[in-house]
C-alpha cells in the first residue's frame, strides 16, 4: 500500500505536465475540482499517508507537496492565459472613435511677433546679454540728440517721427534710447538687450507706423568690431541654422561708427537667388556698429577707456520671413483667422 | 540717387564692369544696384530716312510712310503729328524689343501693313517726351545702328546714399569712390582762370554764417534752345527734367559735381548788387513753382537792391527766372549753411535737388570748378560769352588736421594693420597722412570730405577700405551688471503664456487710438496724451486703456463672421498726470459670451468663466489668489453692468477690474454680441512683493468630508455663506467649496439651493463621526442665524 502511494504519486507527477489545457474558465474549474477539490485526486491520495511506513513518510510527504504545487502552478498559468485571451478578445472587438475632438477647452496662442521677439531675446540672454526696457514716449534728447543726431541734421529724415502735441515729447523711432538710458543708469561695463515697440510715420505693405525692434549693445574695455561680427554671427546661426552666412557692409547710423548693415544669406533660397531676396541671395536684417564716442560722452563714459558695439533689428521683418507673411499689416489687424494659425 | 555708368567713366579711370562697380561701391558702403540696363537694348534700332508721307485710307490721324532704313524701303504706319518727308529718324525694325517693353512685329494698322516703327524718345526710354517722333541729325547715315551714333547703351545705377555722404551726391563724388575701388586715377578738368570782377555788380554777404562763400559769373548773349541730345538723355536718366540749355547746364553740373547752381536773368537783378541777407519777418516771396510764401527772419534770401530774387539754396524766384528771351545771365555758385537751408526747406515744406545737397553739405572749395563747368556749357550749347567772375569768401572754412592713432584704430577694429597699410587706405581716398612719431598720424582731409571731423571718422574710412569682410569674428566676454535684472520682462512673458494657455489669443494693437473708441466706453478718468498723426488723423491719442482697442478687434472679427472672439493684449498705456506723461504696462482681454460645448459638456463663456481664468492666472503668477470685490457705491465703471463688475484685489491692492460690458457701451463700440472683459496693471501685479511661499505640512490624519445643501433666499451671496461656514470653526474646517447651485421647481419661489463640500481636520487626533456631526450642527446653527439658511431635505 505504502509503495503504492509513492508509486501513484510518482505516476501523477509525470502526468501533470501533459494534462489537457483548459480552454475556458469552466474547464479550468472542473480541472481544479478534479485534482484539488475536497474529493479530488490529490485529496484522496493524501488519505493514504497514515499507512505509509515511518521511514518512507518524508519521501511520500515531499512527493505529495510537489504534486500539489505542480498542479497549482499549472492551473494558475492556465488561468492567466484564459483571462488574457478573454480581455484581448473584448478589446479587439471594440469600436472606438479617436477622431472625436479632444475634450479640452483649448489653448489660445501668443502673437507671432511676441513669439519671434522672445526667441531672439532668448538667444541673446543665452549669450549673456541682460534685458532692459525703456519708455515708448521719449524726449528728443534720448531719441536723437543723445544718440548723436544733432538738431536739424538730415539723418533725422531717416526716421519720420510722431510728435505729441501738448508736451515736448515724441514716440521713440527706435529702441536705441535704451542705450543712453542704460548707460546713464548703470555705467560700464554693461551688456544689454532691449526689446520693444517703436513708431515711425510710414505705412505700406512692409512698413507699419508701429513696429518692434530689438536693440543690443555692450560696453567694456577693448570691445572690437571683430567682437561685433562674432556676436552677430553666433546669433544668426542660432536663429537660422549653422550654415547661414552673414555679410557686413559699411553703412551709417549717427550713433555708431564704424557703422554697418548686416545681410544674411537668403533663408528662403539659401543664397541662390529668389524673389524674396530680389535675386541677390542676401537679405538685409540688421544695422550695427561701434558705439560712437559722442554717445558715450553724452552719458559721461570716457570713450578713451571704454568701447562698445551696438546693433538693432526689426522684428516684423524676421517674422515675415519666418512665417511667409508678405503684408506687415496682417500683424496688427488681429484677425482671428490669422492668430489661430500660430 | 540715379547715376550713369558712362558718365562715371568720364571722371575716373577704371576697367570695372557695371556689375563689378556696383559690388565694389556696395562693399564700400554706397549701396548700389543696377536700376536700368540698356546694354544691347537697341539691337534692332537703326537710323532711317523718311522718303514719303501719305494719308492713311482708313484714319485721319495716322500716316503711311516709306522709310529707307539701309536695306529695302520699308512701309511704316506712323501716328506722330510731326513726321515729314526728308527727316532722319530712329527706326525700330521688326524683331526689336524696346526699353519700354514694346516688341516690334510686322502687323496691320487699320488695314495697312507696317514693317517697323518710327520711334519717339519715350519709346526709346530716353525721356518722357512723347509729343512726336525723335528727329535726328541729318548727317547720320541710313541703316547705321542708332547706338553707334549716340550715347544710349548705358547702365543706370541706383545708389542708396546715407545722409553723411553729401560728397557723393554727384558723379565726381561717386567717381572718387570708384577710384578707391579700381585704383584708377580721377580725371579732374582744369579750371581756366577767370576775369576778376563783374562790371556794374557787387556782392554783399550780410549773414556770413548762413553763406560763407558766394560766387557769381556773367555770361552774355545766350540763345535759349533745348539742350543737345546727350545732355537731355543724361538729365532724364538721372531723373531731372530737361528744360532749356541754360537751366539744363546748371542742373547738369549739379548732377556732375554735387554743387547746386542757379542762373538769374541779368535784367532782373536791379541796382547792381546782390545781397545775401535774412528775410524780414513776414516778407512775401514767390518761388519758381509759383507758390507765394510769407517768410520768417531765419530764411536766407538772395536779394537785389529792392527785393528777394532767390530763396538761398532752396529755390529761385519767379521774378528772375530764365525766360525764352533771356540773353544775359548771372550764374550763382555758393555755399549755404546746411542747417540754415534745412530749416527754410522744412519750414516751407519743400525739398529740392538743391536743398537736399546743401543740407548734406557741399564742397566750399568746389565752387570755382562748378561755376567754370556750367559757364563752359552755356558757351558751348547756348552760344554765350563768358564774362567776369566775383568770388566773395570772407572766412575760409578750415579743415584742421586730425590726429589718428594706429593703436586705437586697431583696438577698435580688432585688426593688426601696419602704419603703412592705414596710410595706404586713406591715400586711396585722397586723404593725406603725415606720419609723426610711430603710430601717430596728422591727417589732412580734403574739403569735400567735410563729414570727416574726428579720429573715429578716419577709423571708419580705414575699416571700409580694408573691407568688413576681412575683419575676423571674435567672441567677446559679455560683462554682466549685478543690478540689471531681466525680471519684469520675464514675468510679463510668463503671464502672457498663461493667458494663451487659458484659451486667449494674443492681439497686438496700435498704441494710438481714435478718441471715439475710448469715449464709447465712457472712459474719462485718465487724461490721454494727444499726438499728431499724419498717416491717420483719427488715431490721435495714446491709449489710456487697452480695452477700446480690443473692442475694435472684437468688432472687426465679429464683422468678419467670427462667432467667438477671445483675445488679450499686454502693452503700454499712457496717461497725463500733472503735466507729465506716465507709462504703464497693462494686460487686458475681451471674450464674447455664450457657451462652448465639448461632446455634450457645456462650458459657459461668461463672467464666472472669466473670473475663473483670472483667479488661476493670478494665483499662478503671484502665488496669491485674488479677490473680486464689487466697487464701492458711486465708484462703479459705467461701461460695465452695474452688478456684473468687480475690482481685482491682490494682497489688498486693487490692480484692475473685470465685468460684463454694458449694452450701450457695446452698441457704441459697434459690437453686437455680449462680452465680458478685464484689464489690470501688469506692472502692479508683477511688482507685488513676492512673499516667500511657506508649505503647509501634508496632514497625516485622514479628516472627514461632508456635503451640505442649504436653501437660502436668492439674493444671499454664496461667498458670504462660505465665509460664515469657515468662520464657524477656523481651526478644524479646512475647506469649504461650492459645487452646485440650483434654482427651479424643486425649491420655493425666490429661493435657491447651494451645495458645499466641507473638509474637517484635526491635526492632533482622529476626528470621529460624532465630532463631525458636532461641527456640522454648529455650522447649521450659524448659517441659520446669519443667513436664514435651512438644510435642504
Ligand atoms: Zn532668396
Amino acid at each position: 500500500m505504502a509503495a503504492n502511494l509513492i508509486d501513484s504519486l510518482l505516476e501523477l507527477k509525470v502526468q501533470v505536465p501533459s494534462l489537457p489545457e483548459p480552454a475556458d474558465e469552466k474547464e479550468l474549474d472542473a480541472l481544479r475540482v478534479k485534482y484539488l477539490g475536497k474529493k479530488g485526486i490529490v485529496s484522496l491520495l493524501s488519505q493514504g499517508m497514515p499507512s505509509v511506513p515511518k521511514e518512507q513518510k518524508p519521501e511520500a510527504g515531499k512527493l505529495l507537496q510537489e504534486v500539489r504545487t505542480g498542479i497549482e502552478q499549472m492551473l494558475e498559468r492556465a488561468r492567466v492565459k484564459i483571462r488574457r485571451e478573454k480581455i484581448q478578445r473584448e478589446i479587439e472587438q471594440e469600436f472606438f472613435d479617436i477622431s472625436l475632438p479632444g475634450a479640452n477647452p483649448g489653448f489660445g496662442a501668443r502673437h507671432p511677433i511676441s513669439a519671434v521677439m522672445e526667441e531672439i531675446v532668448d538667444i541673446f540672454t543665452g549669450m549673456g546679454f541682460q534685458v532692459e526696457e525703456g519708455p515708448e514716449a521719449e524726449s528728443d534728447y534720448y531719441n536723437f540728440e543723445g544718440l548723436n543726431f544733432p538738431p536739424e541734421h538730415p539723418a533725422r529724415d531717416m526716421q519720420d517721427t510722431f510728435h505729441l502735441t501738448e508736451i515736448e515729447m515724441l514716440l521713440r523711432t527706435h529702441t536705441s534710447p535704451v542705450q543712453v538710458r542704460a548707460m546713464e543708469k548703470y555705467g560700464p561695463p554693461l551688456s544689454v538687450i532691449a526689446p520693444g515697440k517703436v513708431y515711425r510715420c510710414d505705412a505700406d505693405i512692409t512698413h507699419s507706423p508701429m513696429f518692434h525692434q530689438i536693440e543690443g549693445f555692450t560696453i567694456d574695455k577693448k570691445v572690437t568690431m571683430g567682437d561685433l561680427k562674432g556676436t552677430l554671427q553666433t546669433f544668426i546661426r542660432r536663429l537660422y541654422g549653422a550654415d547661414t552666412k552673414i555679410r557686413l557692409r559699411p553703412s551709417f547710423f549717427p550713433f555708431v561708427e564704424p557703422g554697418a548693415e548686416m545681410d544674411v544669406s537668403c533663408v528662403i533660397c539659401g543664397g541662390k537667388g529668389c524673389r524674396v531676396c530680389k535675386h541677390t541671395g542676401w537679405l538685409e536684417i540688421l544695422g550695427a556698429g561701434m558705439i560712437h564716442p559722442n554717445v558715450m560722452k553724452s552719458s559721461n563714459i570716457d570713450p578713451e577707456v571704454w568701447s562698445g558695439f551696438a546693433f538693432g533689428m526689426g522684428i516684423e521683418r524676421v517674422a515675415m520671413l519666418k512665417y511667409g507673411v508678405d503684408d506687415i499689416r496682417l500683424f496688427f489687424e488681429n484677425d482671428m483667422r490669422f492668430l489661430r494659425q500660430f | 540717387m540715379k547715376i550713369s555708368y558712362i558718365w562715371l567713366g568720364e571722371w575716373v579711370e577704371h576697367k570695372l564692369s557695371p556689375e563689378e562697380m556696383a559690388a565694389g561701391l556696395t562693399s564700400l558702403g554706397l549701396e548700389t544696384s543696377i536700376a536700368e540696363d540698356r546694354r544691347g537694348a537697341y539691337a534692332n534700332v537703326v537710323v532711317g530716312k523718311v522718303l514719303t508721307v501719305g494719308p492713311h485710307p482708313n484714319a485721319d490721324s495716322i500716316r503711311l510712310t516709306t522709310v529707307n532704313a539701309g536695306g529695302e524701303t520699308l512701309s511704316i504706319v506712323c501716328g506722330a503729328p510731326n513726321v515729314a518727308a526728308g527727316q532722319t529718324v530712329a527706326v525700330a525694325l521688326v524683331g526689336a524689343s524696346l526699353p519700354n517693353g514694346m516688341k516690334i512685329e510686322e502687323r496691320k494698322i487699320r488695314g495697312e501693313a507696317s514693317f517697323g516703327m518710327i520711334c519717339s524718345e519715350t519709346e526709346l526710354g530716353i525721356s518722357s517726351d512723347s509729343s512726336g517722333i525723335m528727329v535726328l541729325d541729318s548727317s547720320l547715315v541710313a541703316g547705321t545702328k542708332l547706338s553707334a551714333c549716340m550715347e544710349l547703351e548705358d547702365v543706370i545705377f541706383e545708389v542708396d546714399l546715407t545722409p553723411n555722404r553729401g560728397d557723393c551726391l554727384g558723379v565726381l563724388g561717386v567717381a572718387r569712390e570708384v577710384a578707391a575701388v579700381s585704383g584708377g586715377k580721377l580725371k579732374m578738368p582744369s579750371v581756366a582762370p577767370a576775369q576778376e570782377g563783374i562790371n556794374g555788380l557787387s556782392i554783399k554777404i550780410e549773414n556770413v554764417k548762413g553763406c560763407p562763400r558766394y560766387t557769381a559769373r556773367e555770361i552774355f548773349g545766350v540763345k535759349i534752345t533745348p539742350s543737345p541730345f546727350k545732355i537731355r538723355r543724361r538729365l532724364a536718366a538721372c531723373g531731372v527734367r530737361p528744360i532749356n540749355n541754360v537751366v539744363d547746364a546748371t542742373n547738369y553740373v549739379m548732377l556732375e559735381t554735387g554743387q547746386p547752381l542757379h542762373a538769374f536773368d541779368r535784367r532782373d537783378i536791379a541796382g547792381g548788387i546782390i545781397t545775401v541777407r535774412n528775410a524780414a519777418q513776414g516778407e512775401s516771396f514767390t518761388t519758381l513753382d509759383g507758390k507765394t510764401h510769407a517768410l520768417e527772419d531765419f530764411n536766407l534770401l538772395i536779394a537785389d537792391a529792392s527785393r528777394g530774387v532767390a530763396l538761398a539754396g532752396v529755390m529761385g524766384g519767379q521774378n528772375s527766372e530764365i525766360k525764352d528771351d533771356t540773353a544775359d545771365i548771372i550764374l550763382e555758385a555758393a555755399y549755404f549753411d546746411p542747417v540754415c537751408v534745412r530749416r527754410t526747406a522744412k519750414r516751407l515744406g519743400v525739398s529740392t535737388e538743391s536743398s537736399y545737397r546743401f543740407e548734406r553739405g557741399v564742397d566750399a572749395e568746389g565752387l570755382p570748378l562748378a561755376s567754370f563747368l556750367a559757364a563752359r556749357m552755356m558757351a558751348q550749347f547756348a552760344g554765350g560769352i563768358v564774362g567776369g567772375y566775383l568770388d566773395v569768401y570772407p572766412q575760409k572754412i578750415e579743415h584742421p588736421p586730425i590726429a589718428l592713432r594706429a593703436r586705437r584704430t586697431n583696438d577698435m577694429l580688432g585688426l593688426e594693420l601696419s602704419d603703412r597699410e592705414m596710410a595706404g587706405y586713406l591715400g586711396k581716398l585722397g586723404i593725406e597722412c603725415e606720419s609723426g612719431s610711430a603710430g601717430l598720424f596728422a591727417v589732412k582731409t580734403p574739403s569735400h570730405r567735410h563729414d570727416i571731423k574726428s579720429e573715429i571718422d578716419l577709423v571708419e574710412e580705414i575699416s571700409r577700405l580694408h573691407g568688413l569682410a576681412n575683419v575676423p569674428p571674435t567672441a567677446p566676454k559679455l560683462a554682466q551688471h549685478a543690478s540689471l535684472e531681466n525680471g519684469k520682462y520675464a514675468k510679463r512673458r510668463a503671464l502672457n503664456n498663461l493667458f494663451a494657455a487659458a484659451g486667449f489669443y494674443e492681439a497686438v494693437n496700435f498704441s494710438f487710438i481714435n478718441p471715439a473708441w475710448r469715449r464709447a466706453l465712457g472712459m474719462e478718468d485718465k487724461k490721454p496724451a494727444k499726438m499728431e498723426n499724419r498717416i491717420n488723423a483719427e488715431l490721435s491719442e495714446l491709449r489710456t486703456s487697452l480695452l477700446p482697442g480690443l473692442l475694435q478687434t472684437a468688432s472687426f472679427n465679429l464683422r468678419q463672421g467670427e462667432e467667438r472672439v477671445t483675445v488679450y493684449e499686454t502693452g503700454t498705456t499712457f496717461r497725463m498726470r500733472s503735466g507729465e506723461l506716465h507709462e504703464e504696462f497693462h494686460t487686458a482681454g475681451v471674450m464674447t459670451c455664450g457657451e462652448e460645448e465639448i461632446l455634450g459638456v457645456k462650458l459657459p463663456r461668461d463672467f464666472h468663466r472669466l473670473k475663473g481664468v483670472l483667479s488661476n492666472v493670478i494665483k499662478a503668477t503671484t502665488g496669491v489668489s485674488p479677490e473680486f470685490v464689487l466697487p464701492a457705491q458711486g465708484a462703479e465703471h459705467k461701461f460695465l453692468y452695474d452688478h456684473r463688475q468687480a475690482e481685482i484685489m491682490v494682497g489688498g491692492l486693487c490692480i484692475g477690474l473685470m465685468g460684463q460690458i454694458h449694452p450701450l457701451a457695446l452698441e457704441a463700440s459697434d459690437v453686437d454680441t455680449d462680452m465680458v472683459c478685464f484689464e489690470f496693471s501688469a506692472d502692479a501685479l508683477l511688482g507685488l512683493p513676492t512673499r516667500g511661499l511657506r508649505v503647509t505640512p501634508i496632514p497625516r490624519l485622514p479628516g472627514i468630508k461632508r456635503d451640505l445643501a442649504l436653501i437660502v433666499d436668492e439674493r444671499v451671496e454664496a461667498g458670504a455663506l462660505v465665509k460664515t461656514i469657515l468662520e464657524t470653526d477656523p481651526v478644524r474646517i479646512r475647506h469649504c467649496a461650492l459645487f452646485d447651485l440650483y434654482q427651479g421647481v424643486q425649491v420655493p419661489e425666490g429661493k435657491k439651493s447651494l451645495a458645499f463640500r466641507l473638509f474637517f481636520l484635526d491635526t492632533e487626533k482622529n476626528l470621529t463621526d460624532g465630532a463631525g456631526d458636532e461641527i456640522m450642527a454648529e455650522v447649521l446653527a450659524r448659517v441659520k442665524e446669519k443667513h436664514s439658511a435651512v438644510i435642504r431635505g
